[in-house]
C-alpha cells in the first residue's frame, strides 16, 4: 500500500515560503493515515471547573439526579464511541468502551459514590474524584504491571463524569470550527469531548500504536501523528499541514508545500479532507436529474459534517443510544431504561438545530425488549420476529409518549418528522397516531408550545406493508423504505447468517417489484419516498433506485462523496430503461446476468 | 452454590478485555458470582469490574475460585467455564 510517488515530495529538501515567518517542520511516527491542512488547536491538560465541595441536606434529592443524568449521559457517549468502533474497526477493540462502560455500571464505584452524596453531602463533583482516588489507590498497591492501563481506565471515567457534570461548559466548549488537537498526551475522555467530526488530525508526542486514541483515529479516520517532540512551539491558530502517511507535521506549510500535496493528491487519488469537505453543489444526475441525499446517523455531531459534504438532512436518526440503565428514566420490563424526557429533548434539539431547518427523520424506538439489556445486544437482534418497532410502543406507550413528548417539544428547533419502524398494518399507524394525538392535546395543555401538525412517516421494513401500502400512505405523509428488513423479510433469508446470505439480494425480482410499488404508490399521491438502508450506499443499487423513480436516498456519512460523485456521472433516461428492463426478468439467475453484462461496465464509464 | 476453580493463561493475566467479558458474562445471570484469587486469597463480586480487575496477580497465570450461587448457578458456571476454555475469544 505504500505510494512510492509520495515520497518524492518529501525527499526533497523542505524550503519554506520566504514570506511565511516560523516555518519548520516536525516529525514522528504516523499512526492513523491521511494528509490534512487545518489550524492547531493546544488541547489543556484536563481541569474541571471549579465545583462546590459540599451540598445541604435539602439538596441530595437534586444532586444525587445530577449524578445519574452524568452517568446516563457517559453511557451514551460510550455506547456510541463503542457502537463506532464495532462498525469501523471490529468487535475486539469494543471492549476499550465496554471497559468503561462497566465502570458505570460497577455497583461498588456507584454505591461508594452515592454514599459520599447522601451522608456526607458531598457534591457529585468530590464524590466522584474521592472514590476514584480510593479505586486508584487500590491499584497502586498492587505494584501491578498493568496498574498503568488500569488506573488510566478509571481516571478516564471520572474525567468523562467531570465534564458531563459541568454539562453546560462542556457545550460551550465544544469546537468551534474543525481543527486539528494537538498535544503532548490526549486521553479517550478528552478526545470524547470533542465532536469527533470536527477533530480533522491528531499530533501527540505520546501515544502507541495500540493505544486507545489510536484506534480511535483511525475508525474515524483522523490522520494522527505521535511521537512528536517539540508539539509545544505549535500555537493555537497556527496553519498546519499533518501529513500522517509519512509522520510529518509543517507549521505555516505555505502554498508550495499545500501545492505539492495538492498534486500528489490529484495523482494519488488520496484521501485529503480538507479539500473533499465543502461540497455544495446540487446532487443529481448526467442528464439533470435531481437526487436529494440525506445522511444516516444515529449522532448529532455527524450533521454537520453531511451537511458540509452535500446531504440535504438527516433521512434516519437512530435514538438507540437513549437507552440507558437509569432508575429514574421510565422502563420496559426486561429492557433497560431510556433516557428521560429532558435528555431525549437535548439530543433532539440540538438534531433540529444542526440541521438547519432541513428535515430530519426521527426513528421511534425500534428495538426488541431486552435486547439493550446489557451492553451487549443479543445476537438475533436484526432478524427478530418478535416484539419490536411500533409494536413495542404500542404495548408501552407510557415509554412511546416520553419520546413522543421529546420529539414535539423538540420540533420547534428545526424540521423534525417522526418515523414509525416496524409497521406491518394500517391499525398500527392509526393507534400510534392516536397516541400522538393525545401527546399533542397533553402538552397543548400544558401551553407548550411545539410545531403543528409534525408530519409522520412509516418505514416499509415489512412486506406486508408494501401489500397494505395504499392505506398506509391514507395515514402517513412519507415512506420511509429500510431495505435492509425489507430484502431479508421479503427473502426469509438474513446476512448474518452465512448459510443463505447468498440469497440476500437487493435486486431479487420480489425485492425489486416491492420497491416499484413505492415509487407508485406514493408518487402518485405526491408523497415522498426515502430509501435508508445500506443499499444507497453502492453506485450499482443507486442507479437502479434511481432508474425506478427514487429521488431521496440516505445513507452513511462517509458514503456521502464517493455516491454524490457516481450519481454525477449516472444518466437517468438510460437508469429508467434499465430499470424497466430488470422489472421484467423472473430469475436472478437473469438479472445477475443483465447486471454483470450490462449494468456494471455501464456504471464504470 | 457451585464453584470451580479456573485458570487463566492469558498472557495478560487479567487484562482489561479479559475482565470486561468475565463481568459481563456474570452480569447476565441472577446468581451471585464471587471470584477469588489462590494467589492472594483475595475476594471479589464478579459483577465488578474495578474489583475484578484488582484481582490480578503479576504471576503469567492467575488461579481463581469462581463461587456461584442462586437460581442459575448451573447455567452461570457453565457459560464461565466456556469462556475460560474458549480462552476469552468467543467475545471477539
Amino acid at each position: 500500500m505504500r505510494r512510492a510517488p509520495d515520497q518524492e515530495i518529501h525527499q526533497r529538501e523542505y524550503q519554506p515560503d520566504s514570506n511565511e515567518a516560523g516555518s519548520f517542520k516536525l516529525s514522528g511516527i504516523p499512526l492513523s493515515p491521511g494528509v490534512v491542512v487545518g489550524t492547531a488547536y493546544q488541547v489543556e491538560p484536563f481541569k474541571p471547573a471549579f465545583y462546590r465541595l459540599t451540598i445541604t441536606a435539602d439538596e441530595v434529592d437534586k444532586e444525587l439526579q445530577r449524578f445519574k443524568d452524568a452517568i446516563a449521559q457517559s453511557r451514551v457517549q460510550l455506547m456510541n464511541i463503542r457502537q463506532r468502533l464495532e462498525e469501523l474497526v471490529g468487535k475486539e477493540h469494543a471492549y476499550i468502551a465496554d471497559v468503561h462502560l462497566l465502570i458505570l455500571e460497577d455497583q461498588r464505584f456507584l454505591a461508594q459514590t452515592e454514599e459520599k452524596i447522601v451522608r456526607r453531602l458531598c457534591s457529585p463533583e468530590r464524590a466522584i474524584r474521592e472514590t476514584a482516588e480510593e479505586w486508584l489507590s487500590v491499584f497502586r498497591s498492587l505494584e501491578d504491571p498493568f496498574f498503568q492501563e488500569r488506573g488510566s481506565e478509571i481516571q478516564d471515567v471520572e474525567h468523562r463524569l467531570l465534564a458531563n457534570l459541568g454539562e453546560e461548559n462542556l457545550k460551550n466548549s465544544a469546537l468551534p470550527e474543525a481543527l486539528i488537537l494537538v498535544a503532548p498526551e490526549v486521553s479517550l475522555s478528552v478526545l470524547a469531548n470533542y465532536h469527533l467530526d470536527r477533530i480533522k488530525g491528531l499530533v501527540v508526542t505520546r501515544g502507541g500504536s495500540t493505544s486507545h486514541v489510536t484506534i480511535i483515529a483511525r475508525s474515524y479516520q483522523i490522520p494522527m501523528v505521535s511521537g512528536v517532540e517539540g508539539v509545544e512551539r505549535i500555537h493555537t491558530g497556527d496553519t498546519i499541514l499533518v501529513d500522517a502517511n509519512d509522520g510529518i507535521v509543517y507549521r505555516n506549510p505555505g502554498p508550495r508545500v499545500i501545492r505539492q500535496y495538492r498534486l500528489g493528491a490529484d495523482r494519488q487519488q488520496r484521501l485529503l479532507f480538507d479539500w473533499e469537505d465543502f461540497d455544495q453543489t446540487p446532487c443529481g444526475t448526467a442528464d439533470g436529474r435531481r437526487i436529494h441525499l440525506y445522511i444516516n446517523t444515529e449522532n448529532e455531531s455527524e450533521v454537520a459534517a453531511g451537511l458540509r459534504q452535500g446531504a440535504e438532512g438527516v433521512g434516519l436518526f437512530r435514538p438507540e443510544f437513549m437507552f440507558v440503565k437509569n432508575p429514574a428514566s421510565p422502563r420496559l420490563p426486561g429492557m433497560t431504561s431510556l433516557l428521560s424526557e429532558d435528555a431525549q429533548y437535548d439530543t433532539y434539539r440540538s438534531l433540529g438545530a444542526a440541521a438547519g431547518g432541513r428535515p430530519v427523520l426521527l426513528r421511534t424506538l425500534d428495538t426488541g425488549e431486552g435486547t439493550l439489556a446489557s451492553c451487549q445486544p443479543a445476537a438475533s437482534e436484526k432478524s427478530s420476529l418478535g416484539l419490536r418497532g411500533i409494536r413495542l410502543s404500542l404495548k408501552h406507550p407510557e415509554v412511546f409518549r416520553v419520546q413522543l413528548r421529546a420529539v414535539l417539544r423538540a420540533s420547534l428547533s428545526g424540521n423534525l418528522k417522526l418515523v414509525f419502524p416496524m409497521v406491518s398494518s394500517v391499525d398500527e399507524v392509526i393507534a400510534a397516531r392516536e397516541i400522538l394525538h393525545e401527546v399533542q392535546t397533553e402538552l397543548e395543555c400544558e401551553g407548550i408550545k411545539f410545531d403543528h401538525p409534525i408530519e409522520v412517516g412509516v418505514m416499509l421494513e415489512v412486506p406486508a406493508a408494501i401489500f397494505t401500502l395504499e392505506g398506509l400512505m391514507q395515514y402517513a405523509d412519507f415512506a420511509a423504505v429500510g431495505t435492509n428488513d425489507l430484502i431479508q423479510y421479503t427473502l426469509a433469508a438474513g446476512r448474518a447468517d452465512t448459510l443463505v446470505s447468498d440469497l440476500f439480494n437487493p435486486l431479487h425480482p420480489a425485492v425489486l417489484t416491492s420497491l416499484k410499488k413505492v415509487v407508485d404508490v406514493c408518487g402518485g399521491l405526491g408523497k415522498r419516498s426515502y430509501i435508508c438502508g445500506e443499499v444507497a450506499s453502492h453506485p450499482l443499487y443507486v442507479y437502479v433506485l434511481i432508474g425506478l423513480g427514487f429521488q431521496h436516498l440516505s445513507l452513511h456519512l462517509r458514503g456521502l462523496a464517493p455516491i454524490k460523485k457516481a450519481i454525477a456521472r449516472m444518466n437517468y433516461e438510460k437508469a429508467r430503461n434499465d430499470a424497466e428492463h430488470l422489472l421484467t426478468l423472473q430469475t436472478v439467475a437473469a438479472v445477475t446476468r443483465f447486471v454483470e453484462n450490462d449494468l456494471q461496465p455501464r456504471i464504470m464509464e | 452454590m457451585v464453584h470451580r476453580v479456573i485458570r487463566l493463561k492469558n498472557r495478560f493475566s487479567l487484562h482489561a478485555r479479559t475482565a470486561a467479558l468475565l463481568v459481563k458474562t456474570a452480569s447476565r445471570f441472577k446468581s451471585n458470582i464471587k471470584l477469588a484469587s489462590l494467589d492472594n486469597s483475595k475476594q471479589t463480586d464478579g459483577k465488578s469490574i474495578l474489583g475484578v480487575m484488582q484481582l490480578a496477580g503479576t504471576a503469567p497465570e492467575t488461579e481463581l475460585q469462581v463461587i456461584a450461587e442462586g437460581e442459575d448457578e448451573e447455567a452461570a458456571m457453565a457459560e464461565i467455564l466456556r469462556l475460560v476454555e474458549e480462552d476469552f475469544e468467543g467475545g471477539k
